[in-house]
């Protein structure tokens, strides 16, 4: 029940942009992607959601994703990417609809309400989304995304939800929102894949921190065993303490 | 939905007075009971009928063409123009018109000589378009809007130089060619470019799906399942064959394939498996209605009817760009 990596690799011209990375992602957890800039983490999503092909293998639960056609692959994970911009006046219903790749239209509005609920968006689902705010077309993007792997059923696999920085053009309460509703998803049993950039969010919300530097993945495991003041340090080359969070089971992390 | 309805019903009423006006007026109910004179009867069918049925194919091609290629580049101001299908047929059939007589082909093939050779220009320019951008380049929208720029350049140049070494009766048929008319419309070149347009039209009406979720961006197109290539080589291929076959008959028209889309998207909103069925009934309509003006209002010379849609599209294109710099 996970997403495993086998030596994957990816150049372009002679820079090597990923180096040999052997890992797994689980089903059930949020895993989280960090690195300073130029790190590889974009590239590495990249090449998990098929979007482009490096050496090595990579297998959605046991199966090779080269071998997955793209309606197959679209059934086991959804990416939710940066951009989000859509030229014609669609309605925000419209763009839902999207997601859904099932031809069961009976289904749809039943999982549609539900989803839009879970997200808060029920009362914009007749605006148009060029006329919502950032954060509102983030929640809407992110709706698109759970509707897509909403019909697993038919897979008996959990699905992958791949988000590459989800939270980058939102205020906190947005980013506890979305990433709130990650975590909820992972509880259900949906795997999660995210880059992050803020090391406090990825200590707050990740099951499993995943660290690169320089194309290569360099470690992964538990927020307590990746958020340690020496290895980040020495990782961003920035003087980095490591505290425990007042109130919460987490650690914080802060420039010194 | 009921939208789709009223732009049938337009479609309906501009079919049945493109038939039953102009210069020989024809009481189509007279026709249809088979008691119409001899001479109406022959109007209707030699004359009327194949000149209407092709406006309105053209009319429907070019704004299905207009609302796929929209779509697929995200542009609103993509056309067929724009990407050089038209003027890569438009090469073709000056190249045949001036070269043809050289030829001395017989009586047979000449008659679709000049069609054929525009079909060929739309698919030369529209593969060398492709190759282009897929050779030098990832094959993305921004290129091909750039190579299309070129390659009407170049097709300028081809056209002029014809232009040049054609002589006067060339000329004028040329001429009369570049600004568009349905006049020579007639069963024998009609019907073959009838059953083209409509099989490439039938393949387009199915990317309906592809093309809604493009809109997403191409990356997130291909995460939902659409195989991207796919979807771009059939859009811009069954485009370039369609508007060949159509333009290949009528000459270049301007403007319907920018202008109709536009208006469908503000009656019934950017859904493909609407805009598409409604850019074709528009289109139809207003070809119909733009033929019939033409060759009503100087009876008994009529207009190039690339005039008339030229004269209404233009200034809507403007209202469109100040539109679009407004928000």
């Amino acid at each position: 029940m996970s997403i495993r990596l086998s030596n994957v690799s990816y150049s372009q011209g002679t820079a090597c942009l990923l180096d040999g990375v052997t890992t797994s992602f689980t089903a059930g957890q949020v895993s989280a992607i960090v690195g300073p800039n130029g790190a590889g983490k974009t590239t590495l999503m990249r090449l998990i959601s098929g979007e482009m092909q490096g050496s090595g293998e990579i297998f959605y639960h046991e199966r090779n994703l080269r071998q997955l056609s793209l309606r197959a692959q679209a059934a086991c994970r959804a990416v939710m990417t940066q951009s989000s911009q859509v030229v014609f006046d669609f309605s925000v219903e419209d763009i839902l609809h999207m997601g859904w790749i099932q031809s069961d239209r009976l289904l749809l509005n039943e999982t549609l309400s539900a989803v839009a609920n879970r997200c808060g968006i029920s009362s914009f689902l007749d605006r148009r989304f060029n006329s919502l705010s950032g954060g509102e077309q983030q929640r809407v993007q992110f709706a698109r995304a759970l509707l897509q792997l909403s019909p697993v059923a038919e897979s008996n696999y959990p699905a992958f939800l791949l988000l590459d920085e989800p939270t980058a053009s939102l205020d906190v309460a947005h980013e506890m929102m979305v990433l709130g509703l990650a975590k909820e998803a992972a509880a259900q049993g949906l795997g999660v894949v995210v880059i992050l950039h803020d090391l406090n969010l990825a200590s707050r919300f990740a099951d499993n921190i995943y660290l690169m530097r320089d194309a290569q993945l360099i470690a992964a495991g538990p927020p307590e065993h990746i958020l340690v003041a020496d290895l980040l340090s020495e990782v961003y080359a920035t003087p980095l303490m490591v505290e425990q969070h007042p109130q919460l089971q987490c650690r914080i992390v802060l420039a010194r | 939905m009921g939208k789709l309805w009223l732009l049938l019903i337009v479609a309906g009423i501009a079919l049945s007075a493109a038939l039953a006006i102009g210069a020989i007026p024809l009481p189509l109910w007279d026709i249809v009971t088979r008691q119409a004179t001899p001479l109406q009867d022959t109007v209707f069918m030699d004359i009327r009928a194949p000149r209407v049925l092709l406006a309105g194919c053209v009319g429907a091609v070019l704004g299905l063409a207009g609302a796929c290629l929209q779509g697929l580049f995200r542009n609103p101001l993509a056309d067929p123009t724009l990407i050089g299908v038209s003027s890569g047929a438009a090469l073709g059939a000056v190249a045949m018109i001036v070269l043809g007589d050289a030829l001395q082909l017989p009586a047979l093939l000449a008659a679709y000589a000049v069609p054929v050779a525009a079909i060929c220009g739309a698919l030369l320019v529209t593969s060398f378009l492709y190759a282009f951008a897929a050779r030098f380049g990832q094959f993305n929208i921004v290129t091909l809007l750039l190579v299309g720029i070129a390659v009407n350049a170049m097709s300028t140049v081809g056209i002029g130089a014809f232009e040049y070494l054609s002589d006067d009766r060339q000329l004028r048929n040329l001429v009369f060619w570049m600004m568009g008319s349905f006049g020579r419309a007639g069963w024998q070149t009609v019907l073959p470019a009838l059953v083209v347009m409509i099989l490439a039209g039938l393949i387009l009406l199915r990317q309906s799906r592809g093309l809604d979720l493009i809109q997403l961006g191409e990356a997130d197109a291909s995460f939902l399942g659409v195989d991207v290539g796919r979807l771009k080589r059939l859009v811009i291929l069954m485009s370039a064959v369609a508007v060949g076959a159509g333009v290949a008959l009528s000459g270049i028209i301007g403007f319907v394939g920018l202008v109709v889309p536009h208006l469908v998207r503000l009656l019934i909103g950017p859904l493909h498996r609407f805009l598409l069925p409604g850019s074709i009934l528009l289109g139809a309509g207003l070809m119909m209605s733009a033929d019939l003006f033409a060759r009503t209002i100087i009876v008994p010379a009529e207009l190039p009817v690339s005039l008339v849609t030229s004269a209404l599209g233009a200034p809507f294109f403007l209202w469109l760009i100040a539109r679009s710099r407004r928000v």
